[in-house]
C-alpha cells in the first residue's frame, strides 16, 4: 500500500485572489495566513492583528472563508481522483491511496512528480510526500519532507527524526510530550507503550501503531461531486476588467487541472459575479465543441467581459460547470488546444462570446415553396437539409427582401428607379393554403440602369420587390 | 542547360531574376482574369469593391471565387445588406454549412469580426460591407489580410474617398453583366471592361 499526502500550506490564503500589496487572512484576531508581500514586512501566521497592523500599516485583512476553503478542497479532491479513486479529504489537504504497482503513470517517483506538477500548475503552495502508511505520509508532508518512500525503503527508521508537530496529536498531549523532552517521533517510539498508555491514553499508541503500519488504517473515502464550482473572493472589491480576468484565469487553471484529471471537457459554463450591493450577474457560455484548453476558455471569458463596466464593484466571482466525461474532442494529436484554438469552432465561439448569440448566423434552406420562407437566416449552427437539398431549378436572387417591398405602379407598369421591363417569367407560386394562401407570379425584371430585380404580382395586381440579383 | 531549367521548373525553385508570383484565385470570368495580375483575385489583399448601390451584380461577380474558397475553408460575411437567399447561394455552389453571417451592432464590432475572420486559418474568405471606414481602419484590416494570407473583399459605397488599397474595382450595372473599372492595381493600367454574368 502507498499513500500520497498533499498538504496545502497556505490554504486560508489560496481562496483569495492574489494581491501585490501586503495581505493577510484573520481568524480570532490572529493572522493565519499572509502573502509574500506581508512576509517581506516581517509578518507571519500566529501574530495578533493589532501587532501586525502596527508593524505594517498598509496591510489589508480579510476574515477566513471556510466555505471557500471547503470548495477548494473539493476541487483538489476531484483533481486527486484523476489518479486514484481512493481519496481522503483532510482539513487542509488530501490523501491518496494506491495499491502497490497500480499507479496510472508509472513508478512512485513519476507519480509524485505528476501530482506535484498538476498542483504547481494550479498555483498552490503545497507539500507532498509518499509513504507506506497514511499517517506517515501525512507526517512527512506536514514536516515538509518531500519524500517518496516505498515499502522497500527503510522508512520506519527515516520517520524517527521527524518532529512531533506533524502528528495529529491532541494539543495537551503534544505539550506534555515536549515537556518530557520527547520532541521527535523516534523519542515516542522508544518509550514503552504501556507507559505511554498510562500517561497519554490509548489514542497516542494506536496513532503510533498506525504510523508504523502495525494497525490497519480506516479512512472515509471521498465521493466526487458531479460538477466543478469554484468561488474566488476579492479582499478588495474590483472594478476593472483586468483584475477580473486575472482571477478568472486562476480559476480556469484549477478547473482545467480537474478536467484533465477526470478526462472531462467543458461543453458550457457559467460565470457569476457578486456585486458589493449583493446583486448577482451571471454570464452563461456555450461552446461549439467540448473544450479544456485554458487559453481558449480564458479568451472566451475575456471577449465577453471586454466592454464590461460593472455598476458596482465586484466582491467575488464564481465559475461553475458540469464535469462530464467526454470522449468527443479528445483527438488533437498535436499540442492540446492548439488545433482547437485555430479551428473554426474556436472562431465561432469567440464571435459569439463578443457579439452575442444572435449576431452570428447561419443560412439554411427550408422546405417551403414560399420564397421568403424557403431560406432561413438564424443563429449558428445551420439547420435543415444539408448539401444540395435546397436546389431549385428556377432563378433566385441573392438578396431577399423580407417583407417584400411594395412597388410604385404607373400606367400598369411597376417602377423602381425607372420603369421595369419583365425579362423572364412568370413563375407561378401558389402555396401556403394551410396557413396564409399565396398566389404570386414572379418575374425577373430589369430597370433602365440595368439593375436586375425579382418582383412579383399578387392576385390583386399589386407589384412587390422580393429580391436583388446582386 | 535544358536539364537544369527542367529541374528548376519541377522543384518549384524561384529564380532570383523574376519576382515570385503571388498566389491568386481565378475569378471565374476569363475576361477579368486577363486584366488582373497573376490571373485572378490576389491572396493577402483586402480587395476594395466600390458599388453605387446594392444589387448590380456585385455578388454574382464574387460567387465563383467564394464557392471555390468555401469548399474547404469557411466564409465569413460581415454585415451583408440583406438576407441571403439560401437556394440561390446553393445554386451558385456555396456550401451553406461553411457560411457564417455576422450581424454586428456597431462599426467597431464589424471591424473586430472582420479581423477575427482574417486571422483564422479555418477561414477561406472574408467579405464585408461597410457604409464608411476610416483610412487607418482600412490599413489595419489590409495588414491583417496580408499577415493571415486570406482572401478578403470589402464592399464600400462609390462616393467615399479612396482608401489605401492595393486593388480597387469600381462596379457599375451593365446590360447582361457588370462594368468593371480597375481603379487601382499593380502593374499597367487597363481599360474598363464588361464582365458578362
Amino acid at each position: 500500500m502507498l499513500w500520497l499526502a498533499v498538504v496545502l500550506t497556505a490554504l486560508p490564503l489560496e481562496v483569495f485572489a492574489s494581491r501585490e500589496t501586503p495581505f493577510a487572512v484573520v481568524e480570532d484576531k490572529t493572522l493565519i495566513g499572509c502573502n509574500a508581500r506581508a512576509r517581506d514586512r516581517g509578518l507571519a501566521p500566529g501574530l495578533s492583528v493589532a501587532r501586525a497592523a502596527a508593524s505594517c500599516p498598509s496591510l489589508s485583512l480579510a476574515p477566513r472563508d471556510r466555505a471557500a476553503e471547503e470548495a477548494l478542497l473539493e476541487g483538489l479532491a476531484a483533481f486527486a481522483y484523476g489518479f486514484t479513486p481512493q481519496v481522503v479529504l483532510r482539513a487542509d489537504g488530501v490523501l491518496m491511496r494506491f495499491t502497490d504497482n497500480a499507479s496510472p503513470v508509472g513508478d512512485a517517483h513519476r507519480l509524485v512528480a505528476c501530482v506535484a506538477q498538476g498542483l504547481a500548475d494550479m498555483g498552490y503552495a503545497f507539500e507532498i510526500a509518499m509513504a507506506p502508511t497514511a499517517t506517515a505520509a501525512w507526517l512527512c508532508a506536514r514536516s515538509a519532507m518531500r519524500c517518496v518512500w516505498t515499502p522497500q525503503d527503510p522508512w520506519r527508521a527515516l520517520v524517527r527524526p521527524l518532529p512531533l508537530a506533524g502528528l495529529p496529536l491532541a494539543e495537551a498531549s503534544r505539550d506534555a510530550c515536549l515537556a518530557l523532552g520527547l520532541a521527535r517521533v523516534g523519542d515516542l517510539l522508544d518509550m514503552p507503550r504501556s507507559g505511554l498508555i498510562r500517561r497519554f491514553g490509548r489514542d497516542i499508541v494506536s496513532l503510533l501503531e498506525r504510523l508504523m503500519g502495525e494497525r490497519p488504517e480506516v479512512e472515509d473515502f471521498w465521493a466526487q461531486a458531479p460538477c466543478f464550482r469554484r468561488r474566488l473572493g476579492f479582499s478588495h472589491p474590483v472594478e476593472t476588467e483586468e483584475a477580473l480576468s486575472f482571477a478568472l484565469a486562476r480559476i480556469v487553471r484549477e478547473w482545467v487541472a480537474v478536467m484533465r484529471a477526470r478526462d472531462a471537457r467543458a461543453g458550457g459554463f457559467v460565470v457569476e459575479m457578486t456585486h458589493e450591493d449583493g446583486s448577482l450577474r451571471s454570464e452563461a457560455f456555450t461552446l461549439t465543441r467540448p473544450e479544456r484548453d485554458p487559453q481558449v476558455l480564458v479568451r472566451l471569458m475575456r471577449e465577453r467581459l471586454r466592454d464590461f463596466r460593472p455598476a458596482s464593484p465586484i466582491t467575488a466571482v464564481t465559475v461553475s460547470a458540469p464535469l462530464e466525461a467526454s470522449t468527443e474532442g479528445s483527438l488533437p494529436l498535436w499540442r492540446d488546444g492548439q488545433w482547437h484554438e485555430q479551428g473554426f469552432g474556436g472562431l465561432v465561439d469567440r464571435l459569439r462570446a463578443r457579439l452575442g448569440r444572435d449576431s452570428v448566423r447561419a443560412v439554411s434552406v427550408r422546405p417551403d415553396h414560399r420564397p421568403e420562407r424557403a431560406s432561413r437566416e438564424g443563429p449558428w449552427p445551420p439547420q435543415g437539409p444539408r448539401g444540395s437539398a435546397g436546389r431549385v431549378a428556377a432563378e433566385r436572387p441573392i438578396w431577399l427582401m423580407d417583407p417584400p417591398r411594395r412597388l410604385e405602379v404607373v400606367c400598369g407598369i411597376p417602377r423602381l428607379r425607372g420603369p421595369l421591363r419583365l425579362a423572364r417569367g412568370p413563375e407561378r407560386v401558389e402555396t401556403g393554403w394551410w396557413d396564409e394562401p399565396v398566389v404570386r407570379d414572379y418575374f425577373v425584371a430589369v430597370n433602365p440602369a440595368h439593375e436586375y430585380f425579382w418582383v412579383f404580382r399578387n392576385a390583386r395586381d399589386e407589384w412587390f420587390l422580393q429580391g436583388y440579383f446582386a | 542547360m535544358r536539364v537544369l531549367a527542367d529541374a528548376w521548373e519541377r522543384a518549384g525553385i524561384r529564380r532570383g531574376t523574376a519576382p515570385a508570383a503571388p498566389a491568386v484565385m481565378p475569378t471565374g470570368f476569363a475576361e477579368l482574369d486577363r486584366c488582373l495580375d497573376g490571373g485572378g483575385w490576389p491572396v493577402g489583399v483586402l480587395t476594395e469593391l466600390r458599388i453605387g448601390r446594392v444589387g448590380i451584380g456585385e455578388m454574382r461577380l464574387l460567387l465563383p471565387v467564394l464557392a471555390a474558397l468555401g469548399r474547404e475553408g469557411r466564409l465569413i460575411w460581415v454585415a451583408p445588406p440583406y438576407r441571403p437567399c439560401a437556394p440561390a447561394l446553393a445554386a451558385h455552389d456555396i456550401v451553406l454549412d461553411h457560411l457564417v453571417i455576422v450581424r454586428p451592432r456597431t462599426h467597431k464590432e464589424a471591424l473586430w469580426a472582420v479581423s477575427q475572420g482574417l486571422s483564422s486559418p479555418a477561414v477561406g474568405a472574408v467579405v464585408s460591407w461597410f457604409a464608411d471606414i476610416r483610412e487607418q481602419e482600412f490599413r489595419a484590416l489590409q495588414r491583417q489580410a496580408a499577415e493571415g494570407g486570406r482572401w478578403s473583399f470589402c464592399f464600400l459605397p462609390r462616393e467615399l474617398a479612396p482608401k489605401p488599397s492595393r486593388l480597387r474595382l469600381l462596379l457599375e450595372p451593365a446590360s447582361r453583366g457588370v462594368r468593371v473599372t480597375l481603379a487601382r492595381k499593380a502593374g499597367r493600367p487597363v481599360a474598363p471592361l464588361i464582365v458578362t454574368l
